[in-house]
């Protein structure tokens, strides 16, 4: 068996406490469902003092609707998420949490931390033996990256299903730390750097703000197998017609550290010139289990895919 | 998953009923033990320091500043464990910890016990070792072209391990004469066993005498060659095997952690307990090797003239059973088809990589895919529906095979016809919309090898069965449950036989102190040996108690009837009871207990290298497959598999068709996904449930299987193997359904999403090795087409 390491375990009953007890720690780390954050605990890929569970802490779980708005609270559980009446139209959305890993992750996993899921690497999420055979990772410890041998900078990718269904639904993130509380794009939660993925520096994510009007939107994931398996590319899409006018959004996942969204307002002849932008934008590399040019091509057959749905819809 | 009722039940009480195995509840309530649920008292866990290097000198360990950590009761190193074993007698080429040299990475180099997992786990971390590397050689290619040698004390040069060259007639003469000839190069990617339950001991050194608790699926070999690893005399070891959460062949070899906790335990005097993390599991490995391979066929008038065939296996750093493996690969070619001649060489070369040995299958899925796939092309180029070219030149039931293997039984032509109707083949073949596509394959497998590992003329399972005056009836016996249902097929034999139920059957099983021996859940013996052993018992049982009850009703002994624990006479009116029957019997003689025994006689050759094939009886499948190839992502998804298994007589028809459903699943996985891929430095890549892909439930399609049962005369009640033949015919049905979809040859697997993609992208026709090695193999053992080879004497 894979022994975990040794730290103290935090379970604060308010965010205020929560966040002094983490001023108290030099390594704490969140804990919110766990699905992510233990095996990689298992594998020694972190060695917090203390894990901060936010189990406890009132008012951070849950979907509800107010007005225009639906609010999803970051420790609602996926397989509740899934199940909310108040994301039925959001098809984008609904799609994507239906896929993340298995039933019984979904049941234990969190919409906090599927947006805040580490990123992942085929030469990082590996037990400690494998990453000493290896000589380790620009992420961990090491010198060089183990997929871009020449460079300095790490390409982990951020695997998120959610990360692209809300980013293409214009979805806001509300975060608090000391300095309080502030709301950015989804998108915005993400820093574009593997080994340092998120701009949060140590703040709680609340909850996610999303318009709950109704649009076409989908999401497609690919992987090997229809359970498990995270995705080895992932494309997000919602359009809104205005007219003859077309504000069209994508974005997609599994192909960087953070989460290329495209937006773009075209006419529905326009809608191959989207393809072909976000063809030529996104540069996966070879982080994870199948190789880029071929997660790359899918991506855009994927996304074509989508299109030729949205048309079909007339 | 739906299931074809065969054949009504003849006759029989037990054999042949749908009905729960024996420990079926014991298993879903979460009660049965496994080796890890086993603690002793002041028990301590062992773990193993692995090398970080695939090829090195070891140049020194440091065990000092592990050894004094508090809590740490001991560490060995390759010193401590010096006597070479290996599971064949022919390749004793592996040491428990390594010896100067490390040949693959996760190659254990020491080991280590402590009071607490924790605390073993910091001792590896202070155990300095360092290597000196050597060249780094990760494929047959760079085997044969290396300057380095793994193992220098081979006779052979170039790092082959085993040489097979034989030939049967003369096939040069024939393919020069053939109408038609054609030869394809094949690639068959390795991949591993994955059972559920990871390798565990625990060993426990008291009294002079060392008891492994051990997850296993052949103790016998364990009884057989750890005395000489440990160095304790034979009659002091016991091996007990709990149930075995799945096998696969990946627990049949002797495992280093197993030989370490006896080491470690014999030095501490206290229980030592090893259970490995699944990465480990794939160091242990010894799954199916990677092979590359070559053939050419020459055809007269539709028939198979002449087959050459060439495989170059890459083996991994040890011996294992890879002799074994290299024999397969040519075996069972002349099992399903008439060959008129036919010439296998065959090369398993050495590799910085986990060792390969026997996976379901055991050297056979290999050779199937290839003359599967390479029939669908020389049918598609003659003009002949696949399955009429299969038939055309099947094995004749009750004959002899170009290379000397007496078939019995054989359902492969009805096999063929059930899955060809049921699946509407010939519609469907050529006419599915592009992207769809259906495709046909068969193969064949022995119900248990003939010859045991060790040669010996003494029987390969023996069966007691006592009955003792309160009226219970035991039955003890060594083999082990896997999964498979073994223990059930016991029981159900037993009651067959004395007319009660299988759950009236006490079973004494997995402790190497109390049971007879058995050779162990592999080469798919158990049901046909055990078996016979069990009904052979019994019957003993039955007659004495038949002249019990015949002297009590003044009846003859041949009317007695055994049914529901009463013994009638010929009228059904008066009867005994079991009980009184088995006290009158031991009354009269004593303790009743009886054996029964089981030794394969078969016919085969006497050239050297014909003691790999021969069974008693072999088993046939046929297999239809259609798939839906997804032209976005370039993902395969089987739609429906229909396989029909002639399984001779089905004893536990649930448990057959589980074997047959798990026999696809495992084919597919290593059709569509799993392959074990290594870094250039020999790291393996995919070491995890995760990036080892192998099919979840989501991905299997419907299965629809077919029993063909025609009883062999050699199995118990007519039984004959399920457990790895139902793999053999999936991957080849699989590919040719691709090339009906797209019509790309995929003459390699596994057929993953982007080689589907890029070949699609880029037209290709072909997807597959380009080249086989030039491999300079000797003159063949030339042997001769038996005279009776053709015979259809049914």
């Amino acid at each position: 068996m894979l022994r975990i390491g040794t730290f103290e375990v935090l379970r604060p009953r308010s965010l205020d406490e929560a966040l002094a007890m983490r001023s108290e720690y030099t390594r704490a780390l969140w804990i919110a469902g766990g699905s992510d954050l233990v095996p990689k605990l298992k594998r020694a890929q972190f060695a917090p003092d203390a894990v901060i569970s936010l189990a406890e802490i009132d008012g951070l779980e849950g979907v509800s609707r107010r007005d225009d708005t639906v609010r999803i609270g970051a420790l609602t559980r996926l397989s509740a998420l899934e199940r909310a009446p108040e994301i039925a139209a959001l098809t984008v959305l609904r799609e994507a949490t239906g896929v993340i890993a298995t039933p019984i992750i979904r049941s234990m996993g969190t919409v906090g931390g599927n947006l805040l899921q580490d990123t992942r690497c085929r030469y990082y999420d590996r037990g400690s033996f494998w990453r000493e055979s290896l000589g380790s990772c620009l992420k961990i410890d090491a010198e060089v990256c183990r997929v871009a041998t020449g460079g300095n900078r790490c390409f982990a990718t951020l695997c998120s299903d959610l990360a692209p269904a809300l980013a293409v639904l214009d979805a806001t993130a509300t975060v608090v730390g000391e300095k309080g509380a502030r709301t950015v794009r989804v998108e915005e939660l993400y820093s574009n750097d593997g080994a340092a993925p998120f701009t949060l520096d140590g703040d709680v994510l609340m909850h996610v703000d999303v318009l709950a009007h109704e649009r076409f939107s989908r999401y497609r994931k690919f992987r090997i197998r229809d359970s498990f398996d995270f995705p080895e590319v992932g494309v997000a899409v919602a359009i809104e017609e205005h007219k003859a006018q077309l504000r069209v959004s994508v974005a997609v996942t599994a192909v960087a550290p953070s989460i290329p969204v495209f937006r773009e307002n075209v006419s529905r002849d326009g809608l191959s010139q989207v393809e072909d932008t976000v063809y030529a934008a996104i540069k996966p590399m070879d982080t994870l289990f199948l190789p880029p040019a071929h997660r790359k091509s899918v991506a855009r057959n994927m996304l074509r895919r989508i299109f030729d749905e949205f048309r079909a819809t007339g | 998953m739906r299931m074809n009722e065969a054949r009504p039940n003849n006759g029989y009480k037990t054999i042949g009923r749908r009905a729960a195995r024996v420990e079926a509840f014991t298993k879903v309530a979460g009660r049965a033990v496994y080796a890890d649920d086993v603690h002793l008292p002041g028990m301590l866990y062992g773990r193993l320091k692995r090398s970080t290097v695939a090829h090195g000198r070891i140049l020194s360990i440091d065990t000092e500043h592990a050894r004094a950590l508090p809590g740490v009761r001991a560490v060995i190193t390759g010193a401590d464990l010096p006597v070479r074993y290996g599971i064949l007698p022919v390749h004793q080429d592996e040491t428990a910890l390594a010896v100067d040299r490390v040949r693959y990475l996760g190659e254990p180099v020491a080991a280590v016990c402590a009071d607490t997992e924790d605390i073993a786990q910091r001792a590896l971390d202070l155990i300095d070792v360092s290597y000196s590397p050597l060249e780094c050689v990760l494929s047959v290619e760079d085997a044969f072209a290396a300057r380095v040698r793994l193992h220098e004390s081979e006779k052979f040069s170039g790092n082959a391990h085993r040489v097979v060259a034989l030939e049967f007639g003369d096939v040069a003469g024939t393919l020069a004469g053939c109408e038609y000839t054609r030869e394809d190069m094949f690639y068959y990617a390795g991949s591993t066993h994955l059972p559920m339950e990871t390798h565990a001991t625990v060993a426990d050194f008291t009294d002079g005498r060392l008891t492994l608790i051990v997850s296993h699926q052949a103790p016998y070999y364990l009884q057989r060659i750890l005395p000489k690893v440990l160095g304790i005399p034979a009659h002091a070891l016991r091996v007990v095997v709990p149930y075995v959460g799945g096998g696969f062949g990946g627990k049949l070899d002797p495992f280093p952690d197993t030989i370490c906790a006896g080491k470690l335990s014999i030095i501490t005097g206290r229980p030592v307990k090893f259970t490995l993390s699944r990465e480990e599991v794939f160091y242990n490995h010894r799954g199916r090797h990677p092979s590359l391979m070559w053939i050419r066929s020459g055809w007269k008038q539709g028939e198979m003239a002449a087959v050459h065939f060439r495989a170059f296996l890459d083996g991994g750093a040890y011996g294992s059973f890879g002799t074994a493996a290299a024999y397969y690969h040519g075996a069972l070619q002349g099992t399903t088809y008439r060959l008129g001649t036919y010439k296998a060489e065959i090369v398993r070369f050495y590799t910085n990589k986990p060792p390969c040995g026997p996976k379901r299958g055991h050297g056979t899925p290999q050779p199937r895919f290839a003359l599967e796939c390479h029939i669908d092309r020389v049918a598609e180029e003659l003009g002949v529906p696949a399955d009429e070219l299969r038939r055309k030149n099947l094995i004749a039931p009750y004959s002899t095979t170009v290379n000397h293997l007496r078939v019995t039984s054989c359902g492969l032509d009805e096999c063929i016809r059930r899955v060809v109707d049921a699946s509407g083949y010939h519609d469907k073949r050529g006419h599915l919309p592009f992207g769809e596509g259906i495709g046909l394959a068969v193969g064949c497998y022995i119900s248990g090898a003939a010859l045991p590992i060790y040669w010996n003329e003494m029987p390969h399972s023996e069966v007691m069965v006592k009955a003792d005056r309160s009226g219970k009836i035991s039955a003890y016996s060594g083999h082990t449950e896997i999964g498979q249902g073994a223990d059930t097929v016991l029981a159900w034999i037993v009651a067959e036989v004395l007319g009660i139920e299988p759950d009236e059957v006490t079973l004494v099983l997995r402790d190497s102190d109390s049971v007879p021996p058995d050779l162990g859940s592999y080469s798919s013996r158990v049901t046909m040996m055990m078996g016979n052993a069990a009904r052979d018992a019994a019957e003993k049982l039955k007659q004495c108690l038949a002249e019990s009850a015949a002297s009590a009703l003044s009846a003859d002994v041949g009317e007695i009837i055994f049914d529901g624990r009463k013994l009638y006479a010929a009228d059904r009116e008066r009867f005994i009871t079991l009980e009184d029957a088995i006290q009158r019997a031991e009354a009269a003689h004593g303790m009743l207990s009886f054996t029964g025994s089981y030794t394969p006689r078969p016919k085969y050759g006497d050239f050297k290298g014909a003691g790999v094939g021969p069974s008693p009886a072999y088993s046939y499948s046929a297999c239809a497959i259609q798939v839906s190839v997804d032209t976005d992502t370039g993902r395969v998804q089987p739609v429906k598999v229909w396989i029909a298994h002639d399984i001779g007589k089905c004893i536990s028809r649930i448990n057959v068709e589980g074997q047959v459903e798990g026999g696809v699943y495992m084919g597919l996985g290593e059709a569509l996904m799993e392959e074990m891929a290594f870094t250039p430095a020999g790291l393996l890549r995919n070491a995890g449930l995760l990036d080892y892909k192998s099919p979840t439930a989501l991905d299997m399609p419907e299965i629809e299987t077919f029993l063909v049962e025609d009883p062999d005369p050699e199995g118990p009640f007519g039984a004959k193997e399920v457990g790895q033949g139902p793999l053999l015919p999936v991957p080849p049905a699989l590919v040719n359904a691709v090339y009906d979809a797209i019509g790309v040859r995929f003459d390699e697997i596994p057929v993953t999403p982007d080689k589907v993609l890029r070949a699609l992208e880029r037209r290709s026709e072909r997807v597959g090795p380009r080249r086989v090695i030039e491999f300079p193999f000797p003159e063949p053992v030339k042997v001769e087409v038996p005279a009776d080879a053709a015979d259809r004497d049914v």
